[in-house]
């Protein structure tokens, strides 16, 4: 019996590896097929592109991050292993993702497939975008394989990609999603969404969302002999969000999606945290608006098309009350603005080559009420070139990223046009076809173009200013396998990884002046590993298990005399980590994960007056989905966040709250 | 070389001891009262100013006679922290005055850096910069606009007068106060308070930005930017004649400390904002000329591409002490010099950017 079992299972899947690896883009699809053979059922997963993919790539889906309990979008990404969310704690707090200590701004951060961006200062609030309407969320390092990716992509040492949800019609020609979720410090968030079917292959969803917080936390600070207990004060927070979506399939089966994003928020900002201080005034509104559209066809058995095209606005209105400020008040607003194109065009050559062109062009604008801001404006062409080969348990590619950027300003020095080439490789081998298990190599050298605020920052800015060059190199084995019996599933993946930082833009001061400059030099060595199983050793119970570890050695080697010269860079752990488990039962679902960081130092140089303490953050979450009707269905969850209790921080001296519980309900019909 | 530190190490130990013990024996080290760490009678105070957020400014205790440090002092006599951005040190009647810009109060510190009074401004009053003292008073330019005058003692608020916009440092000169007033950047004013009345400010226009005002046998000197931004920043430093409230430049600078009849003047130079050197300079006040010549013999080569950040004199002997900062990468360096500027030795400040020494004896 066991063994009929095992032989369906390898059959199957090694059916599926073929077919998959035929069908490049349906990597990221990730269906389950479920079949019946007499009185076996099977069940077997495609091969994950996590395991196939030459690239590191990590992914967290819908399910596991509802089993998990994780409400937000900082929240899932500090579980993927070789990253680092600097979080400024708190709801509203600011938190950026840095991709194995290359720095937030190598990060590109995709929506729906169209990147992201913040020209002025270059690196993304994640803590903005909702995990409501989120399918899956997706890191990827270094090269990608994907060979209808926008060049934009293809240009950045890491994207993090998240794809929302698409509506699924039941009998019924609309659907309705009513969610209403509260918790701790003030926190309540009604959301609403509605969709559908237009037509037999057009379909509409919109949703929005509001949420508050006074985001009041107590927190304990240590002062040698003085311990006492505060709150976070000037952390309340609003925010209104709204989305558009329209689908629709034409009838050469080519696919269009359009999307429109709407943001909307005001936020205090407690700042540091401050001895015998606790003046906190600083306010932030927030505008974003942008609609994008994506165009997906597959012109014939070869020729396969993307294209897309966005606009993007943002505002924001800063403002700090201080006697310090002539008028006793500054008031700082922004406003950017991105028109973008891309179109990516792929075909599929004879004996498992394929190649593809990508080209975007951007323009970028920035206005601010400062004086004599020099209102700069950017054009942008990235041009991909990437090619692909697979034969046997052989896979390779390569890409040639070309980059052009010219800046106009009114006032003040122009800095010279760039001009870049940036090549990445990558190799696969899979050395056993009954094995899930690969070998996996990559290069990749990208570069970000200088900031707005890097540039033509009042006093700071240097329009001298080169890009910043980063250089990727990884090594790694996957391996995964269906074994049965008890172990449903199991995956291993162990990186080993260099990278290299030149030309890192800083703020370097001389003479009680701060320009910025092309003067940091960063080395890294890490490692990530990561393991995860599953397993239903009984009838009512499956258990998922997930575990990861980073090692980080990422070092200073900008100034041999200097007091960090191979000083490991600050907020950098050398050993971090982070393990789940989720238990479902026909009676819910119980999750827990635990997250741990091990010492850090929050200035350059590693001293023990420097050091941030090491920490462990435990979650709980338990959920249960009633099924109403065959149309309706209820889902309530209950999470704790920092079970213990533990006060910590991850930037020096922004505490992050303590205990904290949220409760939710969604119902769908 | 082993046993040379072992040598030296026990030799220090020894000079330590014999400090205390001569202490022991004195009767009159009452700066000691109520310390954790017993310190000598001749002492001298580093002011770590930290980085901004970091709530890491600190004390440093050098003993100059054994070359002993004692990092963050105030935290071993007080047991808790100093707290954020430590602007400005000042000694008076024995004692030490903090300002401390980030945790915006200033505190009184005994000899020995036992703190004995503080006084927290308000989010009005705004973030002390700088302070002077005289007769029983102490006076401490606000962000606010304004110079307060607290009890030196008690630390008591007592008044508060209107200056320009963002007041630097100030001094104390013939029954007059002078602040000079950055307006980060937009103001190019002096401000002349009259100590008996305490009442209003005279404004005097000097140049654009200015930073730094000292006192020198009766004269004063003032320095600055010369611009609110950096491409024309010229650094000037100038001669201030109180009488006809008009200035004379003598030359350029962005450090500036006097000892006796002399002002004693570090430039820092750049021209591309990443390589920088430093000249060191005097100029007489009783001749009236600058002597180019560096102050210092024997310095270590590395202090002249260093970033200065701290110049102060000890007013017990005239020792100078040269302050280097490295900001955020690390913590400073001090150069220490006899008064007639053969080097002495080096050492580390203990804090981020040391900007301010005082030496008691």
């Amino acid at each position: 019996m066991m063994d009929v079992r095992n032989v369906v299972r390898s059959g199957m899947c090694t059916l599926l590896c073929m077919s998959l690896a035929l069908d490049l883009s349906a990597q990221h699809e990730s269906d389950t097929l479920v079949g019946s053979i007499g009185e076996v059922t099977v069940q077997a997963r495609q091969i994950s592109p996590e395991i196939s993919s030459s690239q590191p790539l990590q992914t967290l889906t819908r399910s596991e991050m509802e089993a998990l309990g994780i409400r937000e979008m900082a929240e899932a990404v500090k579980r993927f292993s070789g990253v680092s969310v600097r979080d400024y704690g708190g709801i509203g707090g600011l938190k950026t993702v840095s991709v194995r200590s290359l720095g937030a701004a190598h990060t590109a951060v995709s929506y729906d497939g169209v990147t992201v961006s913040n020209s002025q200062a270059g690196q993304i609030d994640i803590g903005r975008f909702s995990l409501d309407n989120v399918e899956s969320l997706s890191l990827a390092v270094g090269h990608s394989n994907d060979l209808l990716q926008s060049a934009r992509a293809y240009a950045s040492a890491g994207v993090l990609s998240i794809q929302t949800e698409r509506p699924v019609f039941g009998k019924s020609s609309e659907k309705w999603r009513v969610g209403l979720r509260g918790g701790s410090f003030g926190y309540i968030t009604p959301s609403l969404r509605y969709a559908r079917k237009l037509a037999q292959r057009t379909a509409l969803m919109v949703e929005g969302d509001y949420m508050r917080a006074d985001g009041i936390y107590p927190f304990e600070l240590k002062n040698g002999k003085y311990k006492t207990t505060e709150r976070r004060r000037n952390s309340d927070i609003y925010s209104w969000r709204a989305e558009g979506n329209l689908f629709h399939t034409f009838a050469d089966s080519s696919r269009l999606r359009i999307k429109s994003y709407f943001y909307k928020s005001e936020r205090g900002l407690p700042g540091v945290v401050i001895l015998y201080n606790p003046t906190a005034k600083e306010r932030l509104w927030d505008e974003n608006f942008f609609t994008q559209l994506v165009y997906d066809r597959k012109i014939s058995d070869s020729w396969q098309l993307r294209a897309l095209a966005k606009y993007n606005h943002a505002w924001n209105k800063y403002e700090d009350v201080n006697v310090k400020y002539a008028g006793g008040k500054q008031t700082d607003v922004h406003r950017q603005d991105e028109y973008y194109v891309s179109a990516a065009l792929r075909w599929d050559l004879a004996s498992g080559w394929a190649m593809s062109l990508a080209q975007d062009a951007f323009v970028n604008t920035l206005r601010n009420n400062i004086d004599d801001s020099p209102n700069p404006v950017r054009f942008t062409s990235l041009t991909a070139w990437s090619l692909n080969f697979r034969r046997g348990g052989w896979s390779a590619g390569a890409n040639l990223n070309a980059t052009f950027t010219t800046d106009e300003v009114e006032s003040g020095a122009t800095p010279a046009d760039r001009k870049h080439l940036s090549p990445s490789l990558t190799l696969a081998y899979r050395p056993w076809s009954s094995q899930l298990f690969y070998f996996r190599a990559m290069y990749k050298s990208t570069f970000r173009v200088p900031t707005f605020n890097d540039l033509y920052y009042r006093r700071s800015g240097n329009t001298n200013l080169k890009p910043e060059d980063a250089t990727e190199y990884d090594l790694g084995i996957t391996w995964s396998a269906h074994p049965g019996g008890i172990l449903e599933h199991f995956s291993l993946k162990l990186d080993a990884y260099y990278n290299k930082v030149s030309d890192k833009i800083v703020a370097f001061p001389s003479v009680y002046v701060w320009r910025m400059a092309n003067y940091g030099k960063v080395e890294i060595h890490g490692a990530d590993a990561s393991l995860s199983f599953s397993s239903s050793p009984f009838d009512w119970l499956k258990a998922r298990f997930n575990a990861s570890y980073t090692y980080q050695k990422a070092v200073d080697l900008t100034n041999p005399k200097a007091k960090n010269y191979k000083h490991q860079l600050p907020y950098t752990p050398r050993h971090s980590g982070n393990a789940s488990l989720a238990l479902e039962t026909p009676w819910g679902t119980l999750g827990y994960s635990l997250m741990m960081v091990g010492k850090r130092y929050f200035m350059d140089q590693n001293i023990p007056e420097n050091e941030v303490e090491a920490y462990c953050e435990h979650a709980l979450a338990l959920s249960k989905e009633l099924n109403l009707s065959a149309e309706t269905n209820l889902r309530l969850q209950l999470e704790v966040t920092n079970l213990t209790d533990r006060q910590y921080e991850v930037v020096k001296y922004y505490p992050m709250p303590g205990r904290a519980w949220r409760i939710g309900a969604v119902m769908e019909f | 070389m082993n046993f040379r530190s072992l040598f030296f190490s026990t030799l220090c130990l020894l000079a330590v001891g014999t400090v205390f013990t001569a202490c022991e024996d004195d009767d009159d080290d009452s700066w000691n009262n109520g310390a954790t760490v017993a310190l000598p009678k001749n002492r001298v105070f580093i002011l770590n100013e930290g980085i901004y957020g970091k709530n890491n400014a600190s004390l440093t205790f050098y003993n100059p006679a054994t070359k002993e440090i004692v990092p963050d002092l105030f935290f071993s006599q007080n047991g808790y922290k100093l707290g954020d951005t430590a602007q400005d040190m000042i000694e008076y009647n024995g004692e030490l005055y903090i300002v401390m810009n980030g945790s915006n109060y200033i505190t009184r510190l005994s000899g020995a850096g036992v703190e004995l009074a503080r006084y927290e401004f308000t989010a009005e009053e705004g973030q002390p910069r700088y302070a002077t003292a005289d007769d029983g008073k102490v006076y401490v330019t606000l962000y606010s606009g304004n110079v307060a005058r607290l009890d030196a003692k008690t630390l008591n608020m007592e008044a508060m007068v209107k200056v320009g916009n963002n007041p630097e440092q100030i001094i104390e000169e013939d029954d007059k106060l002078y602040c000079v007033n950055s307006g980060w950047g937009y103001d190019n004013r002096l401000s002349i308070i009259d100590l008996k009345t305490f009442k209003e400010a005279e404004q005097v226009e000097i140049f654009a930005n200015p930073q730094r005002i000292v006192e020198c046998n009766d004269r004063i000197f003032i320095q600055g930017y010369g611009a609110a931004y950096p491409d024309p920043y010229t650094y000037p430093v100038a001669l201030f004649d109180p009488q006809t409230k008009t200035y004379t430049e003598i030359g350029r600078g962005t450090n500036m400390a006097a000892y006796g009849a002399l002002l004693y003047v570090a430039n820092t130079q750049t021209s591309d904002w990443e390589n920088f050197t430093t000249d060191f300079y005097t100029y007489d006040t009783r001749t009236g000329k600058v002597n180019s010549e560096s102050f210092l013999k024997n310095a270590p080569e590395e202090l002249s591409t260093g970033n200065v950040y701290m110049l102060d004199i000890n007013q017990e002997n005239g020792e100078i002490y040269v302050g280097v900062t490295y900001y955020e990468a690390g913590n400073g360096d001090i150069y220490r010099f006899k008064a007639d500027g053969t080097f002495v030795e080096k050492f580390e400040s203990g804090g981020q950017s040391p900007n301010a020494m005082v030496g008691l004896d």
